[in-house]
């Protein structure tokens, strides 16, 4: 849905974004993470057909940003990371706007805001004015916007900030009930715990280049090829280590009470592997967890904490 | 089921600002103020006539009356719709709602539309508010219902020029005050006209009707193409400000201002066809012609030599889009410092050897002079057309900087203010030199001429002759000089003697001649430099045309 390649942008002498290359597939939530000043927003405008590329593409839908940023404006809804709203009239009237601005037909136009609007629980204020709403449910009508033309494509820069803990964790459900319909969310935030859980695919930027780029388990596997295992056993624990040890995969393993943590080495097919080897050593196994990797642990792994 | 906004088949912008701004307490309080103010002045004003003398005409208080609404609506159309019409776009970005606005499927120019309509209701509003004020004449008489059109009309016309003036500068800054001050000091000089058409149309009407008799009709028609045409040039600069720098910026304010230029040219030539046989004096009509035509030419330099010299890579894929045989012109069209340069001569260079071909082969066909500022001169035909050479070499010269600057990588914005600046400083420090330093030389012998290097001054020396001989073989100064300024006793001119049979090019030589040799020579330099810093610039990176769209 979206294909970005070798994408550059420079001010003057500076360069903002350096040969960035990713590829969003349709349906998935994309996270874009990095730091502040890392090229995000940046990046972010250039496929929102706000900023024309230095060199690179960018296509949307098969359609390239720079020579047809009219169809891509069809396609995409764009919640930037700092925006206004039109302070004087109510939230129905936000919303006619702004489907008028998309030229939907007129006479649809007030049950396509009251469709979004029940999509983004924003019903009950319907009769508002927007100047009166809080910051949250001023998202809120940003996303309600965002929505008004039905895109394929979402495009969210820093949706989040500065919400509360409640409206955080309210956005984050409305985000996966959009994934659920089948949007492409390509969302960027420097908050992790904004995007973990939600995000199937990440790409992790830092001083105007991409550093990784993929789902996070291909990520944190290309970053250390090993993964932790926890063995529940019923008793011997401390033999199943000992025997463990012998296998060549193991790379290290320790007895935690009836758990034994074990660091192995080599692809997905090596934990049955292990079950089957101590299962016919009579280890009575009551359950293994593969430790997953933490997006905070990644982060921290891959970027070295410059700005661009 | 979902009603239907009532108002829905309203443009949205104007349905939206009109909205938010109708139900702002600021609103209500300028318009309660602004109602008062009106009231008091105009019950004040009834009270003094009535009781300051026994003899009243009824007629004057309701004229006077009228006059007082008029000037009230007329500064709150000069110095009130600014203040509101200068934020309408420049609020759209302050308030950062500007990339909401132009990433939807609006267009600039439905932004622009919009916006102009907006204003135009607030002031409307207006307008209408003060109608049962104005009812209070009516109880006098004194006024007839074409003045009260007129008088409309004229409001309307300011109120449309005022707004796109603000809608222009709004667009093109990003802050309301810059786009208040901008317009407020354009505003400040261009508000005489219309002060004097109003007052105009309350002279006495038979001597009014007896100046505009004497006016040739094509004025008429000029007049109203230079309002309407400051109005559209003025939306459609906004509209292309809105536009990404990417985006053809340039295409639709080179071909307005050719069909601008030929229109004036046409209107020029129709007076001189109509006018000529009857041997009136063309002095100042052909004066203000080549006046307006001269000023409308610096607008290419200004406006397009300024522009960037790459262009962007959608403008490149643009122009790769039209068919080979019309790429040639296209690519004079779009935007770009060189290809505006060209565009500038060419087209100023054809309009004016056309001028000068269609002038000479009037004074032929129709055996007759062009008299200048003396019905009795038989000089004018030949000076009259060496202006427009004159003015050629002026354009190549501000064209030249233009494009020096933009290669030397100077913003557009910067460029344009600099080169405004030098226009006005050119035509008007001459002059302040002229008059402060004036002092007469009694041999009146030839020589050299600061002033001459001004545009307006030298075109102004071949227009103006400082005396003139007349047909009975007398020398005299001529008649719109007499007891003003004697141009041959000006700081740093020595002229040939003039108690010989006149010469015309004898005269003029030493100011035009040395005019155009220095900007001539300026502007050759500055080509050079040109073409020096193209060379050392970069290659551009080669553009990646992005695959077709998979639909079309």
């Amino acid at each position: 849905m979206i294909e970005v390649k070798g994408l550059h942008k420079s001010y003057g002498g500076f360069e903002a974004v350096k040969d960035v290359s990713f590829q969003v597939a349709p349906g998935t939530v994309f996270g874009f993470i990095g730091p502040n000043g890392a090229g995000k927003t940046t990046t972010i405008r250039m496929l929102s057909t706000l900023l024309e590329p230095t060199a690179g593409t960018a296509l949307v839908d098969g359609h390239c940003v720079v020579n047809y940023p009219e169809r891509v404006r069809q396609i995409i809804g764009y919640m930037p990371d700092r925006f206004g709203v039109y302070e004087g009239i109510q939230v129905w009237e936000y919303l006619e706007f702004f489907a008028a601005a998309y030229k939907l037909p007129r006479g649809r136009r007030r049950a396509i805001a009251e469709e979004v609007m029940e999509l983004t629980d924003l019903t009950p204020l319907k009769e508002k004015l927007v100047s009166e709403l809080s910051k949250g449910m001023r998202q809120r009508l940003c996303l309600a916007k965002t929505l008004i033309h039905d895109p394929k494509v979402l495009i969210l820069d820093e949706p989040a900030a500065g919400l509360d803990p409640r409206a955080r964790i309210e956005f984050r459900a409305l985000l996966v009930e959009l994934s659920r319909m089948g949007k492409t969310v390509f969302i960027s935030s420097h908050i992790l715990t904004e995007l973990s859980g939600i995000c199937q695919e990440v790409g992790i930027i830092e001083q105007g280049q991409i550093l990784a780029c993929g789902s996070v388990e291909s990520i944190a596997r290309a970053l250390s090829p090993s993964r932790r295992v926890r063995i529940r056993v019923l008793r011997g624990a401390a033999e199943a280590v000992e025997w463990l040890k012998k296998r060549p995969e193991v790379l290290e393993a320790a007895a935690d009470g009836e758990t034994v943590r074990a660091t192995l080495q080599g692809g997905e097919e090596v934990v049955p592997e292990i079950v089957k080897y101590l299962a016919g050593l009579d280890v009575p196994i009551a359950g293994l967890e593969q430790e997953h990797h933490n997006l905070e642990t990644l982060f921290m792994q891959i970027t070295k904490g410059a700005v661009a | 089921m979902a009603r239907t906004d009532p108002f829905a088949h309203l443009n949205p912008i104007l349905l939206k600002d009109v909205r938010a701004a109708f139900r702002t307490r600021r609103f209500a309080f300028t318009f309660m103020t602004y109602l008062s103010v009106l009231g008091a002045v105009i019950f004040i004003m009834l009270f003094v006539q009535l009781g300051s003398s026994k003899n009243v005409v009824p007629s004057d208080v309701g004229r006077d009356i009228f006059l007082t609404f008029i000037l009230g609506l007329g500064v709150v159309t000069w110095f009130l719709v600014p203040a509101f019409a200068c934020a309408a776009l420049t609020g759209e970005r302050e308030g950062e709602t500007f990339d909401l606005l132009i990433t939807t499927s609006f267009r600039p120019w439905d932004i622009v539309w919009g916006k102009l309509l907006a204003s135009f209701a607030y002031v409307f509003v207006f307008y209408a508010g003060s109608l049962p004020l104005v009812c209070l004449s009516f109880l006098f008489g004194g006024v007839s219902p074409g003045q009260i059109g007129c008088c409309y009309l004229a409001l309307t016309l300011a109120a449309l020029f005022v707004i796109s003036l603000s809608l222009m500068f709004s667009a093109v800054y990003t802050s309301s005050k810059r786009a208040v001050s901008s317009t407020y000091a354009i505003l400040v000089f261009s508000g005489f006209p219309l002060l004097g058409m109003i007052i105009g149309l309350f002279e006495d009407r038979g001597s009014l009707r007896r100046v505009l008799a004497g006016v040739p009709l094509p004025v008429f028609f000029l007049t109203a193409v230079l309002y309407l045409s400051a109005i559209v040039l003025c939306l459609l600069c906004a509209t292309n400000a809105l536009k990404s720098p990417t985006e053809n910026r340039s295409t639709n304010t080179r071909l307005f201002l050719c069909a601008f230029t030929a229109l004036v040219t046409a209107l020029g030539l129709w007076t001189a066809w109509e006018e000529m046989p009857a041997g009136k004096d063309l002095g100042w009509l052909l004066g203000i012609w080549l006046g307006v035509l001269g000023g409308i030419l610096l607008l290419f330099p200004l406006l397009f030599c300024a522009e960037p010299p790459q262009r962007s890579r959608r403008l490149q894929f643009e122009l790769g889009q039209h068919r080979p045989v019309l790429r040639p012109l296209m690519r004079l069209l779009y935007p770009g410092a060189l290809s505006g340069f060209a565009f500038s001569l060419i087209w100023c260079t054809g309009l004016m050897a056309l001028t000068a071909a269609a002038l000479w082969i009037l004074i032929h066909q129709k055996r007759a002079d062009l008299p200048l500022f003396s019905e009795t001169s038989t000089v004018g035909t030949a000076q009259a057309l060496l202006v427009l050479p004159l003015a050629l070499v002026f354009l190549l010269f501000f064209a030249s900087l233009c494009l020096l600057m933009s290669y030397a990588d100077f913003r557009t914005k910067n460029i344009r203010t600099v080169m405004l600046f030098l226009i006005v400083l050119s035509n008007v420090l001459p002059g302040v030199i002229l008059v402060s330093a004036e002092r007469r030389r009694a041999d009146g012998q030839a020589g050299f001429n600061l002033y001459g290097l001004s545009p307006s001054f030298a075109e102004m020396s071949i227009l103006m002759p400082p005396s003139t001989v007349f047909k009975d073989g007398s020398v005299k100064p001529l008649p719109i000089l007499r007891g003003d300024v004697d141009f041959r006793g000006t700081w740093g001119c020595l002229y040939v003697k003039l108690d010989s049979p006149f010469d015309p090019r004898g005269v003029m030589m030493p100011q035009w001649v040395v005019a155009m040799a220095v900007y001539l020579s300026l502007s050759l330099v500055m080509l050079v430099l040109c073409a020096y810093l193209a060379r050392r610039r970069r290659p551009p990176t080669p553009p990646e045309v992005a695959p077709a769209t998979s639909e079309t």
